[in-house]
């Protein structure tokens, strides 16, 4: 920690030793518009008391420079630099100037869709002489370049890679269009392009390309795809979000143009909420995080959805098995564009009908998500966006049973919204320093209900029902400075707020009645999270690179304040073929999901810090070497280490239902026991060895990632310090993708996923007191639900062209081709032999065909 | 191979038989539960402890063996254990010599059955150490109070309802949870349940006289059914106490036909005023009430979606349960 600090020291002194100079070069210029170099020189004497020598065969006298009114003299040599590439040297008496060509060049630009006209982040540019850079959120870059015989290579995942000649074109606000690769991309996983960069450090964030995985419902899915990384695990059935690195879901922060986003999928993992046709990039940080990003504990999703085509309208509408979609997107005038995505399920309306005859169940099964977004540019790099996204699921199953008089009624429904709205605003303040700023807001409700009735003779003789309710309103604000400098390298920062206004409830009632419905601001807590960050990519010789930066942050929580520090540090060793790299990270978590501790149905809770529950905490090591020989064979490992402190648990192992027994012993009408009396803190680690291979033989190109990993808890319950399995532990975890191009325009592909069950507590002793025979378990998460969780798909995509620029896309497949039960959740039941538990295992996801069409035109 | 010069017919052929038949697979396998066997992982057999105390009765402690799930053979019980109590002062052991002097040994009556002649006392929490071989049990309780609660107040109305004031007294306890009911003398456990003839205990001693064992041939009765699932909570909704008298107000029909074959079971409102209740009012340890809490959730529940709940034991280094209790019964004439 010491030795970072006195990093960060050392850089910030560096940064103003490097803006000292001359006071003549304070003084005002009279200079102001487009004016030619010798006339510039000129004044510089006169107006600067500085002698100047120059060699007036060296450039071109009559070439203008673009100066702006009231500029200091220093910053009109800045942009002599700039412009046309001229330093000033200054003798050691202060009195004279000298001004030569510099030997290198700074090129300024933005990279762009050419179809488009969407700007492209992380993009990698470098070159001839191999310097590289990515460029921004916003698409912009600045890279040092050799004076003469200059060449710019652009290179980004899945598009043509462009040459650019520097000699033919103005140095500066270069604007280079880059044009999707027709042919279907290659499925590449874990390409960072690091091979080809030498002057920035190797980051976490996997480019690859985006969404050609295919989700449940045969759709392009991210996050099917990054299940696909040995970082994130294969996941469970009908689970909801991802896991990375043996955290739980709601460890991985998932920003959506900068707010967060709680439910990043729909219907229990059937597809993501983002749409293949609106992620512009999408960047996954599980190991040295940025420190411009926080809040959670394993892993930061950053994902930029587009702004719309800027040259043309663009329409497509999309018909699935189980979803309907439609999008539009077009230009506004010359500088304004829009974008209009949504989609709805379609499942419910011929599968409930079907189980409502054959099954007796009463089901539905709906979610929606609606995007919207307009963008106005003033300039090249000046842009105002409004962005709203809103994400709805529904959930209901009633199952009803009759034995004579005897009517038994089981209804469970589960609904969440999630509401997004954001203004992001993005301008270079010069050619070495952009602004990012955005306000947003996210609103989250999740809504889970069960009710349980015995109705005999049309009287209700015994009711139970069960509500959990998490409400959230998030408000953020963030701004940071993305600086380019010349000589340590490029620094973001900032700093913002978030205030959560959160309202976490439980309410058991075993009343007659139906739930009450409105139950938001049952609980109310308000909290705001404040920070404050910097980071910087360092160059430290050829082959070392650093990344180092640190957060700050407070917490001003309900009753309790309390400050955290969260440095971030990765070091990067590089030469081709090999790479080697060391991070750290440390990250803090204020809000934190309290989910079901059985394997029953989800009941997610999302509650904030208080007095009595602190901030979670989690440190990561880990060391990773990657081989990379041009896509031939590239291999990569890594190990891991995490530690946990003051993670959040349900204090009971089995139910979050603990108060349903009161109900009975003391007859109570309502409860509603604070969800704090229910949980319980602790402590807990997560290691493991990641591998990942990835090849390409003939036209066939695969993936292999395979990790062998723990994660475990520790409580103190009872007084008792209790070590366990983390619900999501998961020793073994492996994804096969193999991907196939029939010809140019068609893929065959066959994933594979396979990884221990999910962890939950089965009794496994009979107690025997005098109050009768009771069931216990000796360890919390002592057993595996389905043991192992896998499945196989195997899909069909093709693209045909009915007419010029109208596309057709079909896709067909099957996911879960052998029909795997997997199941999601389990139910004890009475019987069986000694020293064995039957269970009702429910699975949701049988074998399930996938259906797409789609026409773009 | 798809693109012949009708390659778009082609899919479009393979892709509606794909969709009519996928449709169909999807309705017939939707529905999936599928029962299976996990075969338990061999554990350890623990020893459970059934220690519930009053000051109404002597020291009794049972301890057997925990068994595999679903066994049928009744547990194994634990012989030649040592047991023995001392009494914590402040919810830590007694430091002086004269409290550790009152550390008493339970004496093993049957196999399996441990016990002391005296009675504990109220008002004070109990440490018991179990030594089974090598193995150390630790426990401890606290014995609430024994309160006294007076009628205040009784009002009943010929259709069968009516009201009662009880003042519990001014020795209610933080962290005890009461509860009460109130039922016919018919439908008692015994049918001759009395008023409880209200004695001081010795509040002021916390020492344990070495009473006479009970003798192996009386038997010794652990059952303590204590009815308390058909209890009312006083006061706050965790049963915790936070008043010092309840308000009863109920019908007693409501109660008749709870369970008794009494003549009036048929809904109809008593209106035979000499009718005798009693009321029950119970004072427990939290110890007891977070087992019994868990005892009524640990029932199997094969319909429900939600699974078993977990037995709680405040037992270090093993199972069962080790609480103290204590109930008041007044007979009532309405």
């Amino acid at each position: 920690m010491r030795k970072y600090l006195v990093l960060l020291v050392c850089t910030f002194i560096s940064l103003s030793i490097y803006g000292q100079s001359p006071k003549g070069l304070d003084n005002i210029s009279s200079l102001e518009g487009r004016v030619a170099l010798q006339k510039i020189f000129n004044a510089l004497e006169a107006e600067t008391g500085l002698s100047l020598s120059y060699n007036p065969l060296a450039f071109e006298a009559e070439r203008e420079v673009t100066i702006i009114e009231g500029s200091r003299w220093r910053r009109v040599l800045d942009a002599l630099k700039a412009q046309v590439g001229l330093e000033y040297q200054i003798d050691e008496a202060g009195q004279k100037i000298l001004i030569k060509p510099s030997a290198h060049l700074f090129i300024t630009g933005v990279v762009k869709d050419s179809a488009s006209l969407e700007s492209l982040p992380s993009v990698a540019i470098f070159s001839n002489n191999n310097e590289g850079v990515y460029t921004n959120e916003e698409g912009y870059f600045r890279i040092k370049v050799p004076r003469k015989d200059s060449k710019l290579f652009i290179s980004y995942l899945g598009w043509k890679t462009k040459e650019v000649d520097l000699s033919r074109y103005h140095k500066q606000n270069l604007e280079v269009l880059l044009s999707y690769d027709n042919e279907l991309p290659v499925l590449t996983i874990r390409d960072n392009e690091w091979t080809q960069l030498s002057t920035i450090g190797i980051r976490d964030a996997k480019e690859r390309p985006v969404g050609k995985i295919l989700g449940i419902n045969g759709e392009p899915d991210l996050i099917s795809q990054l299940k696909t990384a040995p970082e994130v695990s294969v996941g469970y059935e009908a689970q909801n979000g991802f896991l990375v690195r043996g955290g739980g879901p709601d460890q991985n922060l998932v920003l959506v143009d900068g707010v967060p986003l709680f439910e990043s999928t729909h219907l229990g993992g059937i597809s993501s909420v983002f749409s293949d046709d609106i992620i512009k990039s999408a960047d996954l940080y599980s190991g040295a995080v940025p420190s411009r990003f926080g809040g959670r504990l394993s892993s930061v999703l950053d994902i930029r959805l587009k702004d719309g085509n800027r040259k043309e309208y663009n329409r497509s509408i999309s018909l699935g098995l189980e979803r309907v979609g439609a999008l539009i997107e077009g230009p506004i005038g010359d500088n304004t564009s829009f974008i209009f995505n949504g989609r709805a399920s379609i499942l419910s309306t011929y599968i409930s009908p079907i189980l409502s005859r054959y099954n007796n169940l009463e089901t539905n099964l709906n979610y929606s998500d609606v995007y919207f977004k307009v963008s106005h540019w003033f300039s090249n790099t000046s842009r105002l966006s409004v962005k709203i996204f809103n994400i709805h699921d529904n959930i209901g199953i009633d199952d009803t049973s009759t034995s004579g008089p005897t009517r038994l009624f089981d209804s469970n429904r589960i609904n969440w919204d999630n509401r997004l709205v954001s203004l992001n605003w993005s301008k270079d303040l010069s050619d070495k320093i952009f602004i990012n700023a955005q306000l947003g807001s996210s609103n989250f409700y999740f809504d889970s209900k069960s009710i349980t009735k015995t109705i005999v003779d049309n009287v209700i003789t015994d009711s139970l029902n069960v509500r959990t309710t998490s409400c959230h309103d998030f408000y953020s604000g963030q701004a940071y400075l993305d600086i380019f400098t010349e000589h340590i390298g490029r620094i973001k920062v900032g700093g913002g707020g978030i205030q959560y206004s959160s309202s976490p409830s439980v309410l058991e009632q075993d009343i007659q009645e139906d739930l009450v419905e409105d139950f938001c601001g049952d609980s109310i807590y308000v909290t705001t999270e404040l920070y404050a960050f910097i980071e910087q990519d360092i160059i430290l010789s050829e082959y070392w690179s650093a990344q180092a930066g640190v957060r700050f942050n407070a917490f001003l929580g309900v009753d309790t304040t309390s400050l955290h520090l969260q440095p971030r540090v990765s070091l990067t060793y590089k030469e081709f073929p090999h790479l080697f790299s060391i991070d750290y990270s440390r990250m803090n978590q204020f809000l934190h999901l309290l989910t079901n501790p059985s394997s029953g149905l989800p009941s997610d809770l999302w509650v904030p810090s208080t007095t009595d529950i602190a901030p979670e905490t989690s440190n990561l090591f880990s060391i990773n070497y990657a081989r990379k020989s041009k896509g031939k064979f590239d291999f990569s490992i890594a190990a891991f280490y995490r530690n946990y402190n003051n993670i959040v648990e349900y204090t009971n192992p089995t139910d979050i239902i603990q108060v349903q027994s009161q109900l009975s012993m003391f007859n109570f009408d309502t409860e509603n026991v604070p969800w704090e009396s229910r949980v319980t803190t602790g402590t807990g680690e997560s290691f493991g060895l990641e591998f990942n291979v990835a090849s390409s033989i003939k036209d066939i190109n695969f993936n292999v990632a395979y990790t062998l990993s723990r994660s475990t808890r520790t409580l103190e319950i009872e007084n008792e310090l209790v070590t366990f399995p983390f619900k999501y532990d998961r020793p073994h975890n492996l994804s096969l993708t193999a991907l196939r191009n029939i010809g140019k325009r068609s893929t065959l592909q066959l994933n594979f996923a396979l990884g221990d069950g999910l962890r939950w507590t089965i009794p496994d002793q009979i107690e025997s007191t005098s109050q009768g025979d009771r069931i216990v378990a000796t360890e919390r998460n002592n057993a595996r639900l389905g043991r192992f969780y896998h499945h196989l798909d195997l899909s069909f995509t093709t693209q045909r062209s009915i007419r010029k620029e109208n596309d057709l896309n079909l896709t067909f497949g099957l996911y879960n081709i052998y029909n795997q039960r997997n199941p999601f959740y389990g139910q004890l039941l009475e019987g069986g032999a000694p020293g064995v538990a039957r269970v009702n295992e429910i699975s949701l996801y049988p074998i399930f065909p996938q259906i797409n069409v789609k026409f773009n035109w | 191979m798809f693109f012949t010069s009708n390659g778009d017919n082609f899919i479009v052929s393979i892709m509606t038989r794909f969709t009519f038949i996928s449709v169909l697979c999807l309705a017939l396998l939707a529905s999936c539960s599928n029962i299976v066997e996990y075969e338990l992982a061999d554990v350890q057999p623990f020893v459970v402890v059934d220690a519930i105390i009053s000051t109404d009765s002597t020291w009794v402690v049972s301890l057997n063996y925990s068994r595999p799930l679903n066994a049928v053979a009744p547990p194994r019980k634990v012989e030649g254990a040592e047991i023995q109590v001392s009494i914590l002062i402040d919810g830590n052991l007694g430091a002086t010599e004269e409290n550790i002097a009152q550390k008493l040994k339970l004496e093993e009556t049957s196999p399996g059955y441990y016990a002391l002649a005296n009675n504990p006392t109220e008002g004070r929490t109990y440490h018991m150490e179990v030594r089974v071989g090598d193995e150390v049990l630790t426990a401890k309780t606290y014995v609430p109070k024994v309160f006294t609660p007076q009628i205040e107040r009784k009002i009943s109305s010929e259709d069968g309802s009516f009201q009662l004031e009880v003042e519990l007294g001014t020795e209610l306890e933080e962290s005890i949870h009461y509860a009460y009911s109130i039922v016919p003398i018919a439908m008692s456990k015994d049918g001759n349940v009395g008023m409880e003839d209200e004695t001081d205990s010795d509040a002021g001693d916390i020492t344990m006289d070495e009473g006479n064992l009970i003798p192996e041939d009386e038997g010794i009765v652990l059952t303590r059914n204590l009815d308390l699932n058909t209890a009312t909570p006083i006061s706050g909704s965790d049963g915790l106490i936070g008043t010092s008298g309840i308000r009863i107000e109920s019908t007693l029909s409501a109660i008749r036909t709870s369970g008794s074959n009494d003549a009036n079971s048929d809904n109809t409102p008593i209106t035979d005023t000499n009718q005798e209740f009693t009321l029950k009012i119970w004072a427990i340890s939290n110890d007891y009430y977070q087992y019994l809490v868990s005892q009524n959730g640990n029932d199997f529940r094969p319909s429900s979606e939600f699974d078993y709940q977990n037995q709680y034991s405040n037992i270090n280094n093993g199972g069962g349960i080790f609480a103290g209790y204590n109930l008041k019964e007044i007979n009532i004439e309405l």
